[in-house]
C-alpha cells in the first residue's frame, strides 16, 4: 500500500507520476480504497464506494499506460463526486433519505468526461440533502448525517458539498467534484483547507446533475491546489448539447503564474466588528499583504450597492420550490433530516410570479454593474467565509455568517476560487476567495497559483489519524 | 455579509431554502422577540392544515421574516428598459 505522502499528492502530481510509471494506478486505487475504509466512516464523507468500478478503471488505465496510451493529466487519478451526479449502475441519493434508492441509467456528462480522461471513480460523496434546496439549519441535514471536518471531527465540513470537502482534505481522493448554488463549493473548501473552484455559470455541463436552481447551479472541482482545479476544468470544459444552458465558450487558457502579477485586484473588506472572527480577518489581511509582496497590485475597493443577497435568495428559493415540488406534494418531505424542510415549500408561496421576474430584472442590473466593475478590476479578493468551521453537533441558528461577495458572485454567475490562507480559532482553516469576471477563470486560477507558489497553506494536512 | 438590514442571506435563506446557511442582520432580528405573523403568513398557514402546531409556527415565522426580503425586491426602483435575466429561445422542430 502507498503511504499518506503519496495519497496527499496533488492530482496533477499523481498524474505526472502515473504517466512516468512511478505510481501504479491499481496500487493507487487500492491504497485510496484502504484509506477510505479506515477514515471515511469517521467523517461521514462517502455515500457509496464504487470499489469494483474503481479497480476495473484502474486496471484499464494501467494497461493503457503500459502500452503507451496516455489520455491526459487525470489518467489513472482517483476521484469522487458529490452524490448528485447520475452514474449508471450506482445509486444517486441527492443526500436525501426519501431518494436513497434512486438511480439513473446514464452517466452525467462530467462523469462521462472523466471516464474518457481515464479518471478512476472511487465513489459518491456525502452532501446536504437536496444541496440545501429545502433549506437547512442543522449540519446533520443529510441522509448520511453531519459530514465531519478532518481538521477537527467535532466540527462541520460545511455544505452542501460536505463530503467532497472532507474527502479531499482527508486524502481519501485525488480530487472531487462538487456543486455550488450559493457557497456550496467555496465554503467546504474554506472550512476544510482545500482549493475549490466554482466556474462561471454555463462553463461546465450540468447534464445529469441534480437541479436545485436552474439559473444559479454550477458544478466545479475541489482539489488540493489551484493547479489541480485548472487541470480538472481543462478536462471538463466545453459546450454540451445535452445541456441547453452550457456556454459556447472555449476552455479557459491557463495563464502563467507570472501573468498574475500584472493583474489589478480589488480587496473587499468585511466588517468583522459586526460579524465574523478576528482571526479570519487577520489571515485575510496577511493574504493581501502576501499577494502584494508577490507583486500583485491590490487596492481596497467597494462593491456596487445593490441587493445581491436578497435577489440571489429569492431566485434560489423560487426555483427550488419548483424543483422539489413533488417531494412536498407526495409527503416524502417528511422523511427529510432537517426539521424545517416541511415548511420550506409552503413558505415559498409568499413569492409571487411578479416578485420572481422583478428579482431577475434586478439581477440584470447586478450583472451590468459587475461587468463594469470587472472592466476596471481583474479580480476581487475577500475572505471566503468570515468564520471557521462551526460545531457539527449543534444547530446553525446562532451561527453568524457573512457572504456579500459570495452573494454577488453567485448571483452574477461569476467564477470564484477558495484557497487556504491560514488558520483561525482552534487551528481551523481559513480561505481566501478570488472572484473574476465572467469566463475569466484563467485570471482567478492564476492568482490562486501565484498565491500557492509563495505560501504553503495548501500543503498542510489535518492531524487525522 | 451585508450590513444592510433587510437583506436576505444564505443563513436567512436557510429558514426557507438555501444551499448554505449564512447569517446577517436578519439573523440578529431572529433573536429578537417573536414577531406577530403577518396577514399573508396567517393566510398561507391556513391553507396547510396538515402541518403540526410547531410547523405552523415555523411557517408563519418564515413567511413573516421573508416578507422583509420581499420588500427589498418590491421597493427596488428599476428603469423600465431593464429586462429579466433569463433567455427564451424558440425550439425548432426536427423538420425545420
Amino acid at each position: 500500500m502507498l503511504g499518506d505522502d503519496v495519497l496527499y499528492l496533488s492530482a496533477t502530481e499523481l498524474g505526472s507520476r502515473i504517466r512516468a510509471r512511478q505510481v501504479s494506478p491499481v496500487e493507487l486505487a487500492e491504497s485510496y480504497l484502504a484509506r477510505i475504509d479506515r477514515v471515511a466512516p469517521k467523517l461521514n464523507a462517502f455515500v457509496t464506494v464504487t470499489r469494483e468500478r474503481a479497480l476495473a478503471q484502474a486496471r484499464e488505465a494501467e494497461r493503457e499506460i503500459v502500452a503507451g496510451t496516455m489520455r491526459g493529466p487525470l489518467h489513472g487519478v482517483p476521484y469522487g463526486v458529490k452524490d448528485l451526479f447520475a452514474i449508471h449502475g450506482v445509486k444517486t441519493t441527492w443526500g436525501a433519505k426519501p431518494l436513497e434508492s434512486q438511480s439513473f441509467d446514464y452517466d452525467a456528462t462530467l462523469v462521462r468526461k472523466l471516464d474518457e480522461a481515464g479518471g478512476v471513480l472511487l465513489g459518491t460523496l456525502a452532501m446536504i440533502e437536496l444541496a440545501g434546496g429545502l433549506g437547512y439549519n442543522v449540519p446533520w441535514a443529510s441522509a448520511t448525517g453531519a459530514a465531519r471536518n478532518p481538521w477537527d471531527p467535532g466540527r462541520w465540513s460545511c455544505g452542501s458539498s460536505s463530503g467532497s470537502g472532507a474527502a479531499v482534505s482527508a486524502g481519501l481522493v485525488g480530487f472531487a467534484l462538487g456543486s455550488d448554488t450559493w457557497g456550496s463549493i467555496i465554503c467546504p473548501a474554506s472550512f476544510c483547507g482545500i482549493t475549490g473552484v466554482r466556474p462561471t455559470f454555463g462553463r461546465l455541463s450540468r447534464h445529469g446533475a441534480m437541479a436545485l436552481s436552474w439559473t444559479m447551479d454550477k458544478l466545479g472541482p475541489m482539489a488540493r491546489s489551484a493547479e489541480d482545479c485548472e487541470a480538472v476544468l481543462g478536462v471538463l470544459s466545453g459546450q454540451d448539447p445535452l445541456d441547453g444552458w452550457s456556454a459556447d465558450e472555449p476552455p479557459p487558457r491557463p495563464l502563467a503564474v507570472a501573468e498574475a502579477r500584472k493583474l489589478k485586484v480589488a480587496a473587499i473588506r468585511l466588517d468583522f466588528a459586526k460579524a465574523g472572527e478576528k482571526e479570519v480577518e487577520a489571515a485575510f489581511d496577511a493574504a493581501v499583504e502576501g499577494l502584494r509582496a508577490a507583486g500583485v497590485a491590490v487596492e481596497d475597493a467597494k462593491l456596487p450597492d445593490l441587493p445581491f443577497e436578497a435577489v440571489a435568495g429569492l431566485v434560489i428559493r423560487a426555483e427550488a420550490a419548483s424543483a422539489f415540488e413533488d417531494l412536498y406534494k407526495d409527503g416524502r418531505v417528511r422523511q427529510m433530516a432537517d426539521p424545517g424542510a416541511t415548511t420550506s415549500f409552503p413558505s415559498a408561496k409568499a413569492i409571487t410570479a411578479a416578485d420572481y421576474v422583478k428579482a431577475l430584472r434586478i439581477r440584470t442590473l447586478c450583472q451590468r454593474a459587475m461587468a463594469d466593475f470587472f472592466s476596471t478590476w481583474d479580480a476581487v479578493v475577500a475572505p471566503a467565509e468570515a468564520m471557521t468551521a462551526p460545531s457539527a453537533e449543534r444547530g446553525l441558528e446562532d451561527v453568524e455568517w457573512s457572504d456579500l461577495v459570495g452573494g454577488m458572485s453567485t448571483l452574477c454567475g461569476l467564477p470564484a476560487i477558495s484557497v487556504p490562507c491560514g488558520f483561525g480559532r482552534g487551528g481551523l482553516p481559513v480561505g481566501l476567495t478570488v472572484v473574476g469576471g465572467a469566463f475569466e477563470e484563467a485570471k482567478v486560477l492564476a492568482l490562486g497559483k501565484l498565491y500557492q507558489s509563495v505560501t504553503d497553506w495548501h500543503r498542510k494536512r489535518p492531524p487525522l489519524a | 455579509m451585508s450590513d444592510r438590514p433587510l437583506e436576505i442571506s444564505r443563513r436567512g435563506l436557510g429558514q426557507m431554502l438555501l444551499a448554505l446557511p449564512v447569517a446577517s442582520a436578519l439573523a440578529a432580528e431572529e433573536k429578537k422577540a417573536v414577531e406577530k405573523p403577518t396577514p399573508l403568513a396567517e393566510l398561507i398557514a391556513g391553507q396547510e392544515p396538515g402541518l403540526s402546531d410547531e410547523e405552523q409556527a415555523r411557517l408563519k415565522k418564515s413567511i413573516t421574516e421573508g416578507e422583509k426580503t420581499l420588500a427589498v425586491i418590491r421597493d427596488f426602483k428599476l428603469p423600465p428598459d431593464v429586462a429579466p435575466a433569463f433567455r427564451f429561445a424558440p425550439l425548432k422542430s426536427r423538420r425545420s
